[in-house]
């Protein structure tokens, strides 16, 4: 038998094929190596041949050895796996190329968002206390801060910086720019879209959000205001200067 | 020196391991890009929905429109919303932001599209004991001032716009009736510029009415809408009527 023969008998009896290719190179690799070796101590190298290849032991033994370490099951898993992967990278490609939307439209950067500036920096306003924050739905709403002005015009403006997080990142933090309403301890209502107003401001971005609550043309020192939610049924209640806090 | 021989030598198992989680995370990925859409439309109206803090919403109905994309009527108990579901890459997609119908003491909700490029459509929930069809006047009315310019010329016209648009619809199995819109004037430019006037005016009486809902319809424009419901035999079962949008008076003053 020669090293053909030999190695053809032991890696038929691997079952699953597309690995035989590989096992065959390993095994030359092995047998070549150790031929290489004898020839160089000084054997004759159709000796070293038989000796090398006498030392890689019986086809069968060899051959069963080597199924056994290369299950077929495992082995079209692996592939499967493979597969698996660059379908997956596909798809991602896919995306880019053939979305409408683009890469432009991906809002993994803005998964956390803040407010760049704050535009009322230079004016000259009150701190108020902050309320606690919330648990509404999947989201926790935070107020970080409150400010009033007091305008010439007996008029006054409540700013609220609020954040809005969520542990479930395929959800968009709320939307707080139309469905906010207010109203205060003297009976005024605020709403979005009238004077007195209410307004707010933040992103759709997900996670994370940092935005912003404004309350305009607030008459008659209320002592309170409430921010509602109408719909999600939260409430935020802000203690005003001037009369003082009602209970 | 090769990278791969810098990384350890796994075996099969191993590997397979490493695919699979390869492949969690590309999928991950893949979700990310797809900014997070969801793989049915029930799914993407739910996490829109948890946006407006609500629970359970529920697809009142799906029409498409012209675009490839569809309107979704949706309510969550008293709740009653439009959304856009809008088709993205495999099979993601998205739900726009709901528009918010107004609250209603009656058996009848109101609801308007969420806007695109067009009014196609109004739609209106009925919680009535045996209608079969009904009618829709939609009354706009607006004070605009339309123009067109080319090279050439220069054409304007002021318009006291008041139109009735009238349509009629059958409920679905949500008792959810759809309107179909149509323009009367609709767009072509192969027409002269009197007429072009006309579609001008109508398209921007339009916006008025698609912003209602963000209530930012503005000023000289008001939207009168009323819907008579009727039986099998033709009587009438309830008369629906609301004022959108009124802002012709407080202009008329300033």
């Amino acid at each position: 038998m020669d090293w053909k023969e030999w190695c053809a008998r032991a890696v038929g009896h691997v079952r699953f094929k597309p690995d035989r290719l590989a096992i065959e190179r390993e095994l030359t690799d092995h047998y070549e190596d150790h031929r290489r070796d004898l020839v160089r101590i000084g054997y004759e190298p159709n000796l070293a041949s038989e000796r090398a290849l006498r030392a890689m032991g019986d086809a069968d033994t060899v051959g069963e050895a080597l199924d056994r370490a290369h299950q077929p099951w495992l082995g079209w898993l692996w592939e499967l796996s493979r597969l698996l992967v660059l379908l997956t990278a596909l798809l991602i490609l896919g995306t880019a190329a053939f979305s409408g939307y683009g890469w432009g439209s991906v809002r993994y950067w803005t998964l956390f968002s803040h407010q760049q500036e704050d535009p009322y920096a230079d004016f000259d306003m009150e701190e108020l206390t902050c309320p606690a924050p919330i648990r509404a739905g999947a989201y926790t709403i935070a107020v970080n801060r409150v400010r009033y002005w007091a305008g010439e015009n007996g008029q006054a403006y409540l700013f609220l910086d609020v954040t809005c997080t969520t542990r479930k990142p395929w959800l968009e933090v709320p939307d707080l720019t139309s469905t906010l309403e207010a109203v205060d301890s003297n009976g005024t209502l605020y709403r979005y879209g009238h004077a007195p107003w209410i307004i707010g401001f933040n992103d759709d971005s997900h996670i994370f959000s940092q935005g912003s609550i404004t309350v305009e043309r607030i008459e008659d020192q209320p002592g309170w205001i409430e921010i509602i939610h109408p719909i999600g049924g939260w409430t935020f209640r802000i203690e005003m200067p001037g009369k003082g806090a009602e209970p | 020196m090769k990278l791969t021989k810098l990384l350890p030598r796994l075996n099969r198992k191993q590997k397979i391991l490493r695919n699979l989680l390869l492949m969690f995370l590309l999928l991950g990925f893949l979700w990310l890009v797809n900014d997070f859409s969801a793989p049915t439309l029930e799914l993407a109206v739910k996490w829109k929905a948890e946006k407006y803090f609500l629970d359970q919403p529920e697809i009142l109905g799906v029409f498409p429109r012209e675009d490839g994309e569809d309107d979704v009527l949706l309510r969550d108990e008293n709740v009653f919303a439009s959304t856009l579901r809008r088709k993205r890459f495999l099979c993601f997609q998205e739900a726009l932001e709901f528009f918010f119908a107004h609250p209603e003491e009656g058996p009848v909700v109101f609801l308007q599209q969420r806007d695109a490029f067009d009014v196609t459509a109004v739609y209106a929930y009925a919680e009535l004991e045996g209608d079969v069809r009904a009618v829709c006047d939609l009354r706009l009315r607006s004070d605009i001032d339309a123009s067109i310019s080319d090279e050439r010329e220069y054409v304007s016209r002021h318009f006291d716009w008041d139109e009735t648009y009238t349509m009629e619809g059958t409920p679905n199995e949500n008792s959810l009736y759809r309107f179909a819109f149509q323009r009367k004037y609709p767009k072509n430019h192969e027409v002269g510029y009197e007429e072009q006037l006309w579609q001008s005016a109508e398209r921007s009486t339009l916006l008025d009415f698609q912003a209602i809902p963000r209530q930012s319809a503005g000023l000289d424009f008001a939207c009168d809408v009323t819907i008579t419901f009727y039986g099998e035999s033709g009587e009438i079962i309830y008369v629906y009527q609301r004022e959108l949008w009124n802002t012709l008076e407080r202009s008329g003053e300033s």
